[in-house]
């Protein structure tokens, strides 16, 4: 029984290990979408890529605010009939 | 009365020019079959020419379909599908129908915004249909509209002169359209709701359009701030996506070192919400059509709202793995790729919320319940190959081959498709009083499900094969020979699948003027549109506006005589109705325009995030001496205007009519000197000989500061026509309380750049 158990448990943390290695275990990819985005960034010097980090989280951070904010805004007139 | 009652049915500016939501939804449905009709049109031409690419065709200049043709009918199939029919249909059609009736409002918040909307897109539509016919063609520079080959001009290719333009401009169109639809819907659904319609009494489709509606907001402000920005890419000669010395048909061309990646940042951040923006709408109408046909009340009702909400959010946080190819930094890849899995636990919620909806239901297989079915069945085939994709590593083999557009086509496409295929049978008899034959309806259903399956499931083969996409003839690759079968075979599918929709417009065409008459309720559903007549009256309700009194899908109640009892049900016999009636309340004004406001702050912060990034890629970035006096002393006029704005609004609480229009004239009055500034501003530049595409740092200047001088201007129309018109449906307090809101929002934006641009340097 214990045995069992313990095979079990050890085929639960290799599944486990397999399946994080997968996740995070990605492979450079050489592009094939677009030749010159892909240049475009591989070019890019230290700034570009900060810029690029920036920009996004700039595109992201007042969207999901306004996005949880409108929520925060019904969710107050919750009740609130016309 | 309600405005919308007020116009005599039957005239033409009632059917035409209508401001009631009902018709204008039904203007958008209409657009959207058309639309769709075009755009299958061109995909059967597409896989036509993949099996016979040497083939003569009559109506072709030349005969025979040339490589650039084929990209111009793939760039105008992806345009007019997903912009026109899966954006158009869901939401704005059956939307602007049915949500004012499903939360019982007597119309949408802004009537005439929402008309507005929908001319703006049938301008848009037409803008893009005239591609076709101007000199060059359609664009063919695909649906994503990648720069450079999208922002240099017709040097690129055919179609992308005046046609690329024209698909630019009506875009651009399109997109102010959806800002001003969707922030007419938030506000609908926050402020419009009936006495007892609290938030978890809201059917699932009032959920499924308010989320678009948030997503359509947000994602459509990125996709305006960025197609201004190609179009001065291609008309004033900028640098914002073109890089440096970039050689074309043996031209080096003349714009400096702009960043292909950063089209693709902005044109994604939409892109993929707008995925969800296609399908929210389809999962709502889904669920309830799976309760309605299965008795059985929505299996997990909380946990389905909540996993629309949770789909919204995440929508907006994974457009970067539609750019794992870009060259994008590994990590943020990882980011990207983990947030994109992510999605799939409440698409599981939801998929398993529906199955455990069927399950020990009294299913009855009806059209609307096959086509259901059928979006369930897409859905989650269409899901499990994203799964695959969002594999960066995997997507990398994948990303040009046929599996994406096999991938796409399931998921987003096809289920949406289905969808409004299940809304058009199940709402037919509501819309028009009449209903649809069933057995043509399950024939459609039968020869479209199998049809569509033949069509792509295949595909995920040819991707898996090597099968690259978006190549006009593949037979001309010799690795690629092996697979022309199996594009035969598809193309037989494709023809056999687009057949069978004729089935359907007969069927709806006929219905439309000789179906058998239908009653209130023909499928004893349980939501508010049922509870008034088919089709319903002008102000919906013919004035006996509903009160709720439980959640929107209780069938098989126990206990009950009835297997459903309707939301406005109260256990007496004649259903009480609501005492606010038809009014329209006024905080739904500042509503609108905090919404308004919302988008504004979205555009201008794609702009910001445009001019960091570009400034990070550049070598050729230069700090400009820019005109700061004139822009201190603009900006400080512009605050002077808040202030006596402010001061203005006091005197009208205080009753001093005199003192309230003095000060708003003043307001009006700075509005047109801080406009006058930003002119100054760009005379003092052109006169040191700096235009708008000299340096991408004058660049930014001028678009930011004519973007906001735009806002100012609209800014002081409102503020004229709150002093010069008389107002119909707000009082003149909530006007003013309003224009303010909306000129203080506005001041803060241009104070927040002007902090921003002095930061940078």
């Amino acid at each position: 029984m214990m045995n069992r158990r313990s095979r079990n448990r050890g085929k639960r943390r290799a599944a486990t290990v397999v399946s994080f290695a997968v996740v995070t275990l990605t492979s450079r990819a050489a592009a094939q979408g677009c030749a010159m985005c892909y240049q475009s960034a591989a070019a890019s010097a230290a700034p570009g890529r900060e810029a690029l980090r920036h920009g996004i989280l700039l595109l992201l951070v007042p969207a999901v605010s306004l996005f949880l904010g409108i929520f925060a805004f019904i969710y107050r007139r919750r009740n609130l009939a016309r | 009365m309600t405005r919308s009652a007020a116009i005599s049915p039957g005239s033409i500016r009632s059917r035409v020019f209508s401001t009631d939501h009902k018709i204008v939804g039904l203007q958008y449905f209409f657009l959207a079959l058309a639309a769709v009709t075009i755009g299958i049109i061109l995909s059967l031409l597409m896989r036509f020419h993949l099996v016979w690419p040497a083939a003569h065709l009559p109506f072709i200049t030349g005969g025979i379909m040339t490589p650039e043709q084929y990209l111009a009918l793939v760039t105008m199939h992806g345009t007019i599908m997903i912009f026109f029919v899966l954006t158009t249909a869901p939401q704005s059609g059956f939307g602007n129908y049915f949500l004012p009736i499903q939360i019982g409002a007597p119309e949408m918040a802004f009537p005439r915004l929402n008309m507005l909307s929908f001319w703006f897109t049938l301008v848009a539509f037409l803008c893009v249909l005239a591609a076709f016919a101007v000199p060059g063609g359609a664009p063919i520079s695909g649906w994503t509209a990648y720069p450079p080959l999208s922002g240099l001009g017709e040097i690129t290719g055919p179609g992308e002169g005046l046609g690329q333009t024209l698909w630019i401009v009506g875009i651009l169109i399109f997109s102010a359209a959806s800002v001003l639809g969707s922030l007419n819907f938030i506000s609908t659904t926050i402020d419009m709701r009936a006495p007892g319609m609290t938030l978890m009494r809201m059917p699932l489709t009032v959920w499924a359009w308010f989320v678009t509606a948030i997503l359509s907001l947000l994602a459509f402000s990125v996709l305006l701030a960025g197609g201004i920005l190609l179009l001065l890419d291609r008309s004033a000669g900028t640098s914002f996506f073109i890089p440096g010395n970039l050689v074309v048909n043996g031209e080096v061309q003349g714009h400096g070192g702009g960043s292909p990646l950063l089209w693709q940042h902005l044109f994604w951040f939409f892109g993929h919400p707008e995925v969800y923006i296609a399908i929210l709408p389809g999962m709502g109408l889904v669920s309830s059509i799976l309760a309605n046909f299965s008795r059985k009340p929505v299996f997990g009702y909380r946990a389905m709202a909540l996993a629309i909400c949770a789909i919204g959010f995440l929508g907006f946080l994974v457009w970067g793995h539609h750019m794992f190819v870009s060259g994008m930094n590994p990590y943020s890849g990882l980011a990207f790729s983990l947030l994109t899995v992510s999605i799939g636990v409440p698409s599981a919620i939801k998929t398993f919320n529906w199955l455990g909806t069927l399950w020990g239901g009294r299913i009855e297989l009806r059209t609307p319940m096959l086509f259901a079915i059928g979006f369930v069945s897409f859905f989650v085939t269409g899901g499990l190959s994203g799964i695959f994709l969002a594999q960066p590593a995997v997507d990398t083999m994948l990303h040009a081959t046929y599996y994406v557009v096999a991938h796409i086509h399931l998921v987003m496409g096809v289920a949406a498709v289905f969808g409004i295929f299940a809304g058009t049978y199940f709402w037919f008899p509501k819309m028009f009083g009449r209903a649809m034959s069933e057995p043509l309806g399950k024939l459609h259903f039968w020869l479209t499900f199998a049809g569509v399956y033949c069509i792509f499931m295949p595909m995920h083969f040819l991707g898996v094969a090597g099968g690259i996409r978006r190549y006009a003839d593949p037979s001309g690759a010799k690795y690629l020979l092996g697979l022309q079968p199996l594009h035969g075979f598809i193309t037989v599918a494709a023809f056999i699948t687009a057949a069978a929709q004729l089935i359907f417009f007969w069927n709806f065409f006929r219905s439309l003027k000789s179906g058998a008459p239908a009653t209130a309720n023909p499928w004893r559903a349980t939501t508010l549109e049922w509870a008034t007549s088919s089709p319903p009256p002008a102000d919906n309700f013919g004035g006996k506006f509903p009160c709720v009194y439980r959640g929107p899908y209780e069938y098989s109640v126990p206990g009950e005589s009835s297997d459903f009892l309707p939301q406005n049900f109260s256990g007496q016999q004649i259903p009480p109705s609501s005492p606010a009636g038809g009014g329209i309340p006024q905080r739904v004004y500042r509503t609108g325009v905090l919404m308004l406001l919302a988008g504004v702050a979205m555009f201008f912060m794609a702009l910001v995030s445009a001019e960091i990034v570009r400034r990070g890629f550049s070598s050729d970035w230069q700090q400009l001496d820019l005109p700061w006096r004139i822009v201190a002393l603009s900006t400080a006029i512009l605050v002077a205007s808040s202030v006596t704005l402010g001061w203005s609004r006091s005197r009208l609480r205080a009753g001093d009519e005199a003192g309230f229009r003095h000060g708003w004239l003043v307001t009006a009055i700075l509005g047109l000197f801080f406009v006058a500034g930003v002119g100054l501003a760009w005379r003092q530049l052109l006169v040191h000989g700096i235009g708008i595409a000299s340096n991408p740092s004058s660049s930014f200047f001028y678009v930011f500061t004519a973007a906001h001088a735009a806002h100012v201007l609209g800014g002081v129309v409102a503020l004229a026509a709150v002093l010069i018109r008389p107002l119909r449906r707000l009082s003149r307090r909530t006007a003013a309380d309003v224009v303010t809101l909306y000129w203080h929002g506005i001041n803060a934006l241009w104070v927040l750049l002007i902090l921003f641009m002095l930061l940078e340097r």
